[in-house]
């Protein structure tokens, strides 16, 4: 008995280890720092963008950097690049956070039941989800899509049921692997039924694996929400997106890369501070415990 | 090992039938047909009365039940004739697939063969020089690399080589010159994610005792490397560059875009933005054909690299329920 | 030197050494005052820590001692085989005279395997899965430029045969998982042998199989010593120990702790730690005998107390005698034993 009482105070204290060795990681600590600025910059993007995304200005169409009042010049409707760069951001968080709960909610409600009671049960909806292993997530994303919408929640929608079979793969992992420890039969022997156990006891201790697969789940939803936004089947205009400032400057890159370029550079460190947060805390919680 | 071919493939039409099912009925359920699509996108020039889509209505129309409609595509799938597509009329599903794969298959085996030739000397390398410069600094440019999706790194490559230094076309397809950025593109990604298993599986490997021994008998490094650590850390790489090159023929849908190069990628885009049914089935089953295919190969391949398998107790039977255990 | 074609004898089908010759040249193998370090994360770590001993040809010496005592490392050491961060801090190693210590990398190679071979715990992860049988155990042969392809495959079936494993052609072209572990463990040794070296480092050949190929490797080992070569046999065993060499090291937390002759030595043993080895040990100790293991627990290499590093665990110790440094000293001819009781007697 004392064994499962210590073993669910290491519950607590892996946090804390976890924390501290994060800490340790400057990379991913600095990338941290990052995101946080990325996302603040995303809430305020109202009050930080020059201009309104849409606003357009004909008398002063493809300006290049620093002319006329545009930092980073503007597009061939005359739209500042600065803030449509902004207003991406924020986009780019709303359909990968969007994703991530959707992706969650799925995985959850599948992998907790399918590992927690097993059996035929189990079968049954690992078979189901073996089949969404095979279709190619990319082409299943577009599909859906074209179905739900092309808002951006609908785009989180589609990319976040495209995408949940990995995470509930995971979480019904760590259920059965969780399941059998000391403290659950303690909470057994205390009377607690199965979704307490499984929510109050067992989710807790498996929450570090899947903080890791979804850090790396939001730079993948933008990544896949920008390549569905070039094919034309991302966010709808006008509704800014990078993927979206991507399609309409490559055509005029030759003579324009402003259109790209710093576009280009915000969204690949937007990935990689995400990447990096990712990588930290998977360091962080690899070793520890278990 | 035939009877063990003989039920993947059991399992991939099968499979397939299940993937053609659920397209079927998502694209039912997406708002939006052919017809009213291309009408807005040419400014009312086409209209659901002019001949071509009078026919396809008829086929696949509103008024055909489903069930018929699906087995009726179905049926064009087993007998190779699917039909024309709706944006492209005057082509049969088919043909646009066998003109435009080869292209999209070539990007991708160029771009495999790259990845190979840069990540397995790299991953090598890194282990065999682990913690030092050697390591640090190469698989930190991999790491950036595998983060950035691979379209972005086709942007910057553009911007690099056509627009800053001028050296490369911006896009087309009318010669070799044209491939050049695209399978660098698509190489250097999938390089990326290659090394770091490389890397990964030497130093599990060089950790071994067999490579000690090797030692032991008086072998120079460099042969030891060769023969026996870079030999079996090899092995698993077949596990992951056969999905890798499946998802490269189908993934290839940015790269192509970008480039304007005229592959099944970009078909298959494009008939997923005008509702182009029979393209969209067609390609999407053909994709999903080609990913299972190669995964059947790559699991043979890997039988015959590892002898193990070949001749071990069991073999291919529980080899096989070893590989599918979570 | 001639070493093309077996030369039958009683002795198994092994070719007999020339003992006369090693003789007249000394020791075949001397080791002076080893030490060994491994450096870690700025800490460092005396693993092997001052000892010595020497081989002729046709003799077997035992090195004895428990995980950590570092007696694969004072191995390992001899023929430049150790892990990242292990150094040899002094000492030397004479092998037919020259220093296998003080050899550059290429001349050391060329020693390896080929005059000196060694033979690893694990046969079933000493041998590469991948790799056939035949061309394991020739490999070596071309590398060392012993002889072509074609009478390296018959060296390595008559190899095969002489650690007595049946059909050796078919075996060539067999990979080690398809044999039995005992077979398994024979081909390590047919590997090393096949080079016909001088001297075989066994590290812990007995350890990872049962009794009944324990006692055929032992035999097997016992014929490879009567037809000259010399061994050393790595061990926690004390009575495999006993069945084949004539001379035992006891190693303790890097030190020696005694030397001596295996008889005399179990007959009686002059250091503690060596009286609780036996004690411990079924095969030595006897069945009747009660079973006592020596209390306490193995040493932390980093943290060791001054002087004897045996003595929290001792019976006899005394904390003013044991805390000074303990050298080796030789209280009777041809014994060697780093404590001071045996002066003082027990």
């Amino acid at each position: 008995m004392a064994e499962a009482a210590v073993e669910a105070v290491r519950a607590e204290s892996q946090w804390r280890l976890a924390w501290r060795r994060f800490r340790t990681h400057q990379l991913a600590l600095a990338s941290l720092v990052l995101c946080v600025i990325l996302v603040l910059v995303a809430i305020l993007a109202p009050v930080l963008a020059p201009y309104h995304y849409a606003a357009t200005d004909y008398e002063h169409v493809l300006a290049g950097y620093g002319e006329s009042g545009h930092l980073f010049g503007t597009d061939q409707l005359g739209r500042d690049v600065l803030s449509r760069m902004i207003y991406s951001l924020r986009t780019a968080f709303l359909v990968a956070f969007t994703s991530q709960v959707a992706g969650l909610v799925l995985a959850l409600a599948i992998g907790v039941p399918a590992g927690y009671l097993g059996g035929r049960f189990d079968q049954i909806l690992m078979a189901g989800t073996d089949v969404m292993f095979a279709f190619p997530a990319y082409l299943f994303t577009i599909i859906l899509v074209t179905v739900v919408g092309s808002s951006s929640w609908a785009v989180g929608l589609a990319i976040g049921v495209a995408t949940f079979a990995v995470l509930t793969r995971l979480i019904r992992g760590q259920l059965i692997a969780l399941k059998v420890r000391d403290f659950v039969e303690a909470g057994r022997a205390m009377g607690a039924g199965g979704v307490t156990i499984a929510c109050r006891y067992i989710l807790p201790n498996a929450l570090g694996p899947i903080l890791v697969t979804l850090a790396f789940g939001v730079p993948a939803a933008i990544i896949t929400e920008s390549g569905l936004a070039l094919l034309g089947l991302g966010v709808a205009p006008p509704t800014p997106s990078w993927g979206g400032m991507i399609s309409e400057g490559k055509d005029l890159m030759l003579a324009s890369p402003h259109l790209l370029v710093p576009t280009t550079v915000l969204f690949g460190l937007t990935v990689l501070a995400f990447s990096w947060v990712g990588d930290g805390l998977r360091d962080a919680f690899d070793v520890s415990a278990r | 090992m035939l009877l063990f071919v003989g039920k993947r493939l059991l399992r991939i039409v099968l499979s397939l039938i299940a993937v053609s099912i659920i397209t079927f009925l998502l694209l039912q359920a997406a708002p939006g047909n052919f017809a009213d699509i291309s009408r807005i996108i040419s400014g009312g020039a086409v209209t659901s009365d002019s001949g071509a889509t009078a026919a396809l209505q008829s086929r696949y129309g509103a008024d055909v039940p489903l069930v018929q409609q699906y087995l009726k595509f179905m049926w064009g799938v087993l007998t190779l004739d699917m039909g024309p597509s709706y944006k492209y009329p005057s082509l049969d599903v088919e043909e646009i697939i066998a003109g435009a794969f080869p292209i999209s298959a070539g990007l991708a085996i160029l771009g495999t063969l790259l990845a190979l030739v840069l990540a397995i000397p790299l991953g090598a390398l890194a282990a065999l020089r682990r913690n030092t410069a050697l390591d640090h600094a190469p698989m930190f440019l991999i790491t950036v690399l595998h983060a950035l999706p691979s379209y972005l790194f086709g942007v910057m490559l553009v911007l690099i080589f056509a627009v800053g230094l001028g050296w490369l076309p911006t896009s087309g397809w009318d010669g070799p010159q044209n491939a050049i950025l695209p399978v660098m593109a698509l190489g250097l990604t999938a390089a990326s994610v290659l090394a770091r298993y490389v890397r990964s599986s030497m130093l599990e490997v060089l950790n071994e005792e067999y490579i000690t021994a090797a030692h032991a008998k008086g072998g120079r490094p460099s042969t030891v490397v060769m023969r026996h650590a870079l030999r079996n850390s090899l092995i698993p790489l077949v596990t992951f560059t056969g999905p890798m090159l499946a998802t490269l023929m189908t993934g290839t849908v940015f790269i192509e875009w970008l480039f304007q190069v005229p592959g099944l990628g970009t078909y298959f885009a494009d008939a997923a933005r005008t509702r182009d049914m029979p393209l969209l089935m067609g390609t999407t089953l053909f994709f999903a054909l080609i990913i299972m295919l190669t995964n059947l190969i790559v699991d043979l391949l890997y039988g015959f690299l590892d002898p193990r398998i070949r001749f071990g107790e069991g073999g291919w039977a529980s080899w096989r329920r070893q590989r599918s255990k979570p | 030197m001639n070493r093309s074609g077996p030369v039958r004898q009683e002795s198994g089908g092994l070719p007999k050494a020339e003992p006369e010759r090693e003789a007249e040249r000394g020791p075949l193998l001397e080791v002076r005052d080893l030490r060994v370090s491994f450096h870690h994360d700025g800490r460092t770590v005396r693993a092997v820590d001052g000892i010595g001993y020497s081989l002729g040809a046709g003799r077997a010496l035992a090195i004895v001692g428990e995980s950590g005592s570092g007696k694969t490392v004072s191995a390992r050491s001899l023929l430049g085989l150790l892990p990242p961060g292990g150094v040899v801090e002094s000492g030397s190693a004479l092998f037919q005279g020259r220093d296998l210590l003080a050899m550059p990398a290429k001349e050391l190679r060329s020693v390896r395997g080929n005059q000196v071979a060694m033979v690893f715990q694990n046969a079933m992860e000493a041998l590469n899965p991948t790799v056939t049988l035949r061309r394991q155990l020739t490999e070596h042969l071309r590398w060392h430029g012993i002889c072509g392809r074609r009478e390296a495959e018959e060296r390595a079936a008559q190899a095969l045969s002489d650690v007595d494993i049946p059909e050796p052609k078919r075996r060539l072209g067999m990979y080690p998982f398809q044999l039995s572990g005992g077979m398994r463990q024979r081909a390590l040794i047919a590997m090393a042998m096949v080079t016909r070296p001088k001297l075989l480092i066994a590290d812990e050949p007995t350890t990872a199989v049962d009794v009944t190929v324990r006692r055929q490797l032992i035999d097997l080992l016992c014929r490879l010593k009567e037809s000259g070569t010399a061994i050393i046999m790595i061990t926690h065993d004390l009575g495999v120990a006993k069945a084949l060499c004539d001379d035992v090291l006891v190693m303790y937390a890097g030190r020696q702790a005694e030397h001596g002759a295996t008889a005399d030595v179990v007959a009686n043993p002059l250091h503690p730690y060596t009286a609780g080895l036996l004690r411990s040990s079924v095969e030595v100790g006897g069945a009747d005998k009660p079973l006592r293991p020596i209390p306490g627990t193995p040493p932390d290499l980093s943290d060791l107390p001054p002087g004897c590093p045996f003595q929290p665990r001792c019976t006899h110790a005394e904390p003013d005698a044991c805390s000074q440094p303990q050298p080796s000293r030789s209280p009777v001819p041809g014994r060697e034993v780093a404590c001071w009781l045996p002066e003082v007697g027990s």
